[in-house]
């Protein structure tokens, strides 16, 4: 990671089209969205196997993958408004990237709030499940969809619209080791989290 | 004297600052999450204390 960030300040060069060296950012910027997506995906992909199974571990592990992916998506949101403050002088201006993000917060925040409201461990499990099936539906819509369907500020998407990844090699080689290591950094907090939440339902009488 | 920087490029001056300010965010973040991490750590070890750390 730190020769990520060397590499991020000092090796890439900066890109064209951007604002002095803000395309530095998106080093940072794009893994914080990307790592959300997955952690989403996780979150949906252990309450389906809760539905199925009924195992506790199924629960714990959804609930560990959508608290870190709301925390990734939070950093997105943030890292995405300095980002808006250097490239348009403004740190929000309701770009449907912007209200897309906002939206996602919103769905994840509930998906923790139903977490929080149901004392119940089964009837949480159950509920909390069903609803994190749902808010993945508004995944891709909202980070994919909504973005290319109106006219936005942000920059060309990673495949931009030929298909093509469109980077010169030394901004490409930081840009997907950033990537990288920020899913392996996210996979160890994930891991953490999950080994905590057995702790403390061993823990309990 | 140099004349004033035109409005328009001002931010690119301090645009490696707010990559600094970008690496600050994450980084504070991400230990939140390891402090909210390390809570729940002493929850469990307040619920179920180990017999060896008994006076």
């Amino acid at each position: 990671m730190a020769v990520i960030i060397w590499a991020s300040f000092l090796w890439a060069r900066p890109a064209e089209n951007f604002v002095g060296e803000s395309s530095r950012i998106v080093f940072y910027h794009v893994p914080m969205a990307w790592v959300s997506t997955v952690a989403f995906f996780l979150a949906a992909w252990h309450s389906a196997a809760y539905l199925r199974k009924r195992r506790t571990e199924s629960d714990e592990a959804a609930a560990a993958a959508a608290r870190l992916g709301l925390v990734f998506c939070i950093l997105a949101t943030v890292t995405g408004a300095i980002f808006a403050r250097v490239m348009w002088n403004a740190y929000w201006n309701w770009d449907p990237r912007q209200t897309s993000i906002t939206l996602l917060l919103l769905v994840y925040g509930a998906y923790l709030g139903l977490r929080g409201a149901i004392e119940d461990p089964e009837r949480r499990a159950t509920l909390s499940a069903a609803y994190a099936l749902v808010a993945f539906v508004t995944v891709p819509f909202l980070m994919f969809a909504v973005p290319r369907m109106y006219a936005s500020l942000h920059p060309d998407t990673v495949l931009n619209a030929r298909g093509r990844v469109e980077m010169s090699s030394d901004i490409k080689t930081v840009f997907f080791a950033a990537n990288l290591a920020f899913l392996v950094l996210f996979f160890w907090l994930y891991s953490l989290d999950r080994k905590v939440s057995r702790l403390l339902r061993e823990a309990r009488p | 004297m140099n004349p004033a920087a035109p409005s328009a490029i001002a931010p690119a001056h301090g645009a490696l600052y707010y990559v600094a300010a970008v690496n600050l965010v994450i980084w504070a973040g991400l230990f939140f999450y390891l402090f909210y991490l390390d809570r729940k750590v002493k929850a469990a070890q307040a619920a179920h204390p180990n017999p060896e750390d008994r006076p």
